[in-house]
C-alpha cells in the first residue's frame, strides 16, 4: 500500500504539485489523468525517487520513505518513463533480461542465473511476447515494443509499476489489449499506476482514478463518473 | 732500342691520358672557360635556369627577389634589390628592405606596390608563381642552386642582366677556386649521413641530389643515402628508417634542425632514437649540427662557405 | 561466455602471428636461425639489436595503443549512447595532441614520463567537457558528436598552429590520417603501460552498469545502475586511454570508432563481452595496420594512421549500412 500525504513539490519557486493526498493500492490498476502540464509526470518522478518532495510524506506499508535515498525507494518501483526508446541492437530477450540487473561490486561477474532466466521467460509469456524473443526490439511494432517494456518492468519483480503515458501512439486495439494486460497484472497482485489520456478505457478498466488539475487532486475515486466533463470543468 | 723507347713513350702517353681522363671525370669542379666580361647592351635576351627566353629592355634599377637564392645571387654580383622575401636575410644590407611575403607564399600585390622592373625567382620551388607574376608585366628570371654548375650559370645570368658581368665572372672564379682548394685539402673516402626530422619523428637523409648532399659530394664524401627513392619535405631527401640506420655505418652524422630554439636539436634526439642510437658515429658522439641557413635554406653563392665549413667540421670530428 | 573465450582465443592467435611478422620481417632480412638466437640469447649482433631495440618496442607500442583505443571507443560509445564514440572524434585525444606539439616545439621539456602524464591530464580536460555535455538531458547523439568534433578540430588547429609557429615541419595536414609508430622505442612504451592499466582497471567496476545505461538515465537510476557516476568514470577512463594513445603514436583514427562495432558483431551486445574482446581486437587491428604501413613500401614507410583510415573508413561505411 502506497500512501501519499500532503505531498508537494516546488521547482524554481513554482508549485508543481500541491497537497497530494491519495492511496495507491497493490492488486489494483490506478489511472492518473489530467491535462498536459497538470503534474502527472512529476508525481511519478517523485514516487520513483528521482525527485524529492518539498514537503509531505510518502508511506509504503506505513513506513515513511520520503527522506530515503532514491536508490532505496527504487527498490519498490519499476518505472517505464515517457517516450522510452529501446537501445539499438538489443533483442527482446536481452532487454527483458536487463530487468534482472542488480548492481554489484564485481560487475564483470554478473551472470544470468537459471532462476533469472525462468523469471524472464515467465514475464515474456505473461506479456504475450515470448514468440519475439530473438527479434530486435527496434524492429517490432509500437504495441509489441510496449509489451516488451512491460515485460522488462515485470522482470524487476518490484511491487509497483509506474507507467508514464505508455499507451501513447498505440492504436485502439493495442490500447485495449494493453489495458487488459495491466488489469490482469493488477489482479495478480501488482500495484499499477498508469498516466493516460484515454478516458473511455479508464472508465472501462481502472479500479481507481485520480484526476490531477494544476498540481492538485481534483477527483479521487471510482471511475464511474463522467470523466470527460470533470476534466473540462476542472481545467476550464 | 728505338722500338722500346717508342713503346715506353706510348705507355707514358697513355698513362697520362688515362690519368687526365680520370681526373676530369671525378666529381671535381671544372673551372669554366672565363667568359668575355663585356658590358651588357640593352635590350638583351637571356635564357634563365628554367630555359625561358627573357628580354630585358633596359638596365633594371628596381629589382625584387623572392627567394634567398635569388637575393644572394643578385648581391653577390654587386646588384641591389628594392624588395625581398621574408626568408632572405643575407647579406645584412637586405634586412632593411621591405618584404613581399614568404618564399612559400609570394604576395603579388606587395611586389606590385614596389613598382619593380625585374623579378628574380627560384626555379625549383617557385615556378608555379610565374603565371600570377606575369600579370605585372615585368620580366621574370629564374635562378637555381642545386649544383655548382647551376650556381655558376645563375651568377653569370644575373650578372649579364644587371650589367655586372665582370663581377659575376669574378664571383664564379672565386667560388670555384675556394671549392677546389677545399677539395685539395681532403682525401675524401669518409662517409657521412645528413639527417633532418619532422614533427612525427620521421627522419630523412639528404641524398647527393640535395643541396647539403651536393656539398658533401664536393668533398668526395660517401653518402649512404645514394640511390634511395625520394620522399620527404625537401627535394632530394629520402625517408631513412631505423632499420636502414642500423645497417649503415657512416663515419660522421650531420644533423640539420631547421626549427629555431627552443625546438630540440636533432643531434640531441638521435641518441635516444632506436636504430640511430646504434650507429657507431652516434655512439662515439660524432654527430654535428649544421647551420640550417647555410646548408638548407640559403642555397646559392655561399656554397663555398658551406664546403669550407663542412670540411672544417669533418676535420674537427673525424680526427 | 564460451563465445567470448573462443573469439578471444582466435584473436590471441592472430596477435601472436602479427607479433611474429613484426619481428621477423622488415627491410633488413634476418634468417630464422638468427631470429631464434636473437630471441633466446643475449648478444650484440645486428639481429639482436634489430629484434629487441627496433622491432619489438614498435610492436609493443602498436599493441598498447590499439588496446587503449579499442577500450576507449567501447567505453565512450556505451556511456554516451553514441555509435560515433571515439577518443579522436570526440576530441579526447586533442589535449594530448596539443601537449605533444608543445614538446615538439621545445616549449615543454619534461621527459617521457612527464610528457605522458601531461598528455593524459590534457585529455581529461576534453573528457570533462564531453562528460558535462553528455549528462545534459535531451542532448541528442548528433549534437554530442558535433561538440566532440568541434573540440577535436580546435585541438588540431592549436597543435598545427604551435608546430607552424615553431617552424617545425609536419607531414600531417589532416589530423585523422596521421598517427604513426615510426622510431618508437621502449622509452615510449614503458611509461604508457601503467596508464593503460589504470584506464582499464578504473573502468572494470562500471562495465556491467553500461549495459543498463543504454536504456536511458531514468531507467538506469531505477535499476540502481548510477548512470551519472558510471558515465563520468567511463569517460574519464576513455580520456586516460585516449591521451596515452596519442602520446605514444599521435592521432590514429578509426580504431576506437570501429573496434566496438566489430566486437559487437563478434560476441553480441553484452557490454562486458565487448569490453573484453575490444582489448585484443584493438591491439590486433593497430598492429596489422602498422605492419602494413611499415612493410608495404619497403624500405620507405607511410604513417599507420593512413592505413587505418584507408581500411577503416570503407569498413565503417559498410558496418553503418548493414548493421546500425
Amino acid at each position: 500500500m502506497l500512501k501519499l500525504q500532503a505531498l508537494s513539490f516546488v521547482r524554481y519557486s513554482k508549485s508543481v504539485l500541491s497537497n497530494i493526498t491519495t492511496v495507491i493500492s497493490e492488486g489494483a490498476l490506478t489511472c492518473l489523468v489530467g491535462a498536459n502540464g497538470a503534474g502527472k509526470t512529476t508525481l511519478l518522478r517523485v514516487l520513483s525517487g528521482e525527485l524529492r518532495a518539498t514537503s509531505g510524506a510518502l508511506l509504503i506499508d506505513d513506513n515513511d520513505v520520503s527522506g530515503v535515498s532514491p536508490k532505496e525507494v527504487a527498490h519498490y518501483f519499476s518505472v517505464i518513463p515517457q517516450g522510452v526508446q529501446p537501445s539499438p541492437y538489443f533483442t527482446v530477450f536481452e532487454l527483458v533480461a536487463l530487468g534482472r540487473f542488480r548492481p554489484r561490486n564485481r560487475a564483470l561477474r554478473w551472470r544470468l542465473s537459471d532462476s533469472d532466466r525462468q523469471i524472464v521467460e515467465t514475464c515474456l509469456s505473461q506479456c504475450g511476447v515470448e514468440q519475439l524473443s530473438n527479434r530486435r526490439v527496434e524492429e517490432l511494432s509500437g504495441g509489441e515494443q510496449k509489451r516488451v517494456w512491460l515485460a522488462f518492468a515485470l522482470a524487476q519483480e518490484k511491487r509497483f509499476l509506474l507507467l508514464d503515458e505508455t499507451l501513447d501512439g498505440l492504436d485502439v486495439f493495442a490500447k485495449q489489449s494493453f489495458f487488459k494486460l495491466l488489469k490482469q497484472l493488477a489482479s495478480e497482485g501488482k500495484g499499477v499506476l498508469l498516466t493516460t489520456h484515454d478516458l473511455e478505457l479508464v472508465t472501462q478498466f481502472a479500479d481507481k482514478v485520480v484526476v490531477l488539475s494544476g498540481g492538485s487532486v481534483s477527483y479521487d475515486g471510482l471511475p464511474n463518473t463522467d470523466l470527460q466533463n470533470l476534466l473540462c470543468q476542472t481545467s476550464g | 732500342m728505338k722500338k722500346k723507347g717508342i713503346i715506353v713513350l706510348l705507355c707514358l702517353f697513355l698513362l697520362s691520358a688515362l690519368l687526365i681522363t680520370a681526373a676530369c671525370s671525378s666529381e671535381t669542379v671544372s673551372t669554366p672557360t672565363p667568359t668575355i666580361s663585356a658590358q651588357t647592351t640593352y635590350p638583351v635576351v637571356v635564357t634563365d635556369l628554367l630555359g625561358r627566353s627573357v628580354q630585358i629592355s633596359q638596365l633594371p634599377t628596381r629589382i625584387v627577389t623572392t627567394q634567398p637564392t635569388a637575393t644572394e645571387t643578385l648581391y653577390k654580383v654587386g646588384g641591389t634589390a628594392v624588395g625581398r622575401d621574408s626568408s632572405s636575410k643575407y647579406p645584412a644590407a637586405v634586412l632593411d628592405l621591405p618584404t613581399v611575403g614568404s618564399a612559400y607564399n609570394i604576395n603579388t600585390e606587395a611586389i606590385a606596390g614596389l613598382n619593380p622592373d625585374l623579378i628574380i625567382i627560384e626555379a625549383l620551388t617557385q615556378q608555379s608563381a610565374i603565371s600570377s607574376l606575369e600579370k605585372l608585366g615585368v620580366p621574370i628570371i629564374a635562378v637555381r642552386a642545386t649544383s655548382v654548375a647551376d650556381i655558376d650559370q645563375s651568377l653569370t645570368l644575373v650578372g649579364k642582366v644587371v650589367d655586372r658581368s665582370a663581377a659575376a665572372a669574378q664571383a664564379v672564379a672565386d667560388i670555384n677556386d675556394r671549392i677546389a682548394t677545399a677539395q685539395g685539402n681532403t682525401t675524401g673516402g669518409k662517409s657521412v649521413l645528413i639527417l633532418i626530422s619532422d614533427a612525427q619523428r620521421n627522419v630523412y637523409a639528404a641524398k647527393p641530389e640535395s643541396y647539403p648532399g651536393t656539398v658533401a659530394a664536393l668533398l668526395k664524401l660517401v653518402n649512404p643515402a645514394t640511390g634511395l627513392p625520394d620522399s620527404g619535405p625537401y627535394p632530394g631527401f629520402t625517408l631513412f628508417t631505423a632499420e636502414q640506420a642500423l645497417t649503415s655505418n657512416p663515419d660522421v652524422v650531420f644533423t640539420i634542425s631547421p626549427a629555431p630554439a627552443p625546438a630540440p636539436r636533432l643531434s640531441t634526439v638521435l641518441p635516444q632514437t632506436p636504430g640511430f642510437s646504434q650507429m657507431n658515429a652516434v655512439k662515439a658522439g660524432r654527430v654535428v649540427e649544421l647551420d640550417p641557413v647555410l646548408f638548407l635554406q640559403a642555397q646559392g653563392p655561399r656554397i663555398a662557405d658551406a664546403v669550407e665549413e663542412m670540411l672544417r667540421l669533418m676535420n674537427e670530428v673525424a680526427s | 561466455m564460451r563465445r567470448v573465450l573462443l573469439i578471444t582465443g582466435v584473436l590471441v592467435i592472430i596477435l601472436v602471428l602479427g607479433v611474429l611478422i613484426g619481428i621477423a620481417l622488415g627491410p633488413v632480412k634476418i634468417s630464422l636461425h638468427e631470429l631464434v638466437s636473437a630471441l633466446l640469447m643475449r648478444g650484440d649482433s645486428t639481429a639482436h639489436i634489430l629484434v629487441w631495440d627496433l622491432r619489438m618496442p614498435r610492436v609493443a607500442a602498436a599493441l598498447l595503443v590499439g588496446a587503449c583505443l579499442g577500450v576507449a571507443g567501447c567505453l565512450l560509445q556505451s556511456s554516451t549512447r553514441n555509435p560515433l564514440g571515439d577518443p579522436q572524434v570526440f576530441g579526447l585525444g586533442g589535449g594530448a595532441a596539443v601537449v605533444q606539439a608543445l614538446a615538439m616545439a621545445g616549449l615543454l621539456s619534461v621527459g617521457t614520463w612527464g610528457l605522458l602524464a601531461l598528455s593524459v591530464l590534457a585529455s581529461l580536460i576534453g573528457a570533462g567537457a564531453i562528460a558535462l555535455f553528455a549528462s545534459r538531458q535531451g542532448l541528442s547523439p548528433a549534437r554530442l558528436a558535433i561538440i566532440g568534433v568541434s573540440l577535436a578540430a580546435l585541438a588540431a588547429a592549436a597543435a598545427t598552429g604551435i608546430l607552424a609557429g615553431a617552424r617545425v615541419f609536419s607531414q600531417q595536414s589532416l589530423n585523422f590520417v596521421g598517427g604513426s609508430f615510426i622510431n618508437r622505442g621502449w622509452q615510449d612504451v614503458l611509461p604508457a603501460l601503467p596508464f593503460l592499466g589504470i584506464g582499464i582497471l578504473l573502468a572494470i567496476p562500471v562495465i556491467g552498469n553500461l549495459n543498463v545505461l543504454a536504456l536511458g538515465d531514468r531507467i538506469a537510476d531505477n535499476l540502481g545502475a548510477e548512470p551519472r557516476r558510471t558515465r563520468v568514470i567511463a569517460i574519464a577512463s576513455s580520456g586516460i586511454l585516449g591521451g596515452t594513445a596519442v602520446a605514444v603514436a599521435g592521432l590514429v583514427g578509426f580504431v576506437g570508432l570501429l573496434v566496438p562495432h566489430l566486437a559487437r558483431l563478434l560476441v553480441g551486445r553484452d557490454m562486458r563481452a565487448i569490453f573484453i574482446v575490444s582489448i585484443p581486437l584493438g591491439a590486433a587491428v593497430t598492429l596489422f595496420a602498422d605492419q602494413a604501413a611499415r612493410l608495404a613500401f619497403m624500405p620507405s614507410e607511410v604513417p599507420a594512421g593512413l592505413i587505418t583510415a584507408l581500411v577503416g573508413a570503407p569498413l565503417m561505411i559498410y558496418v553503418a549500412r548493414r548493421v546500425l
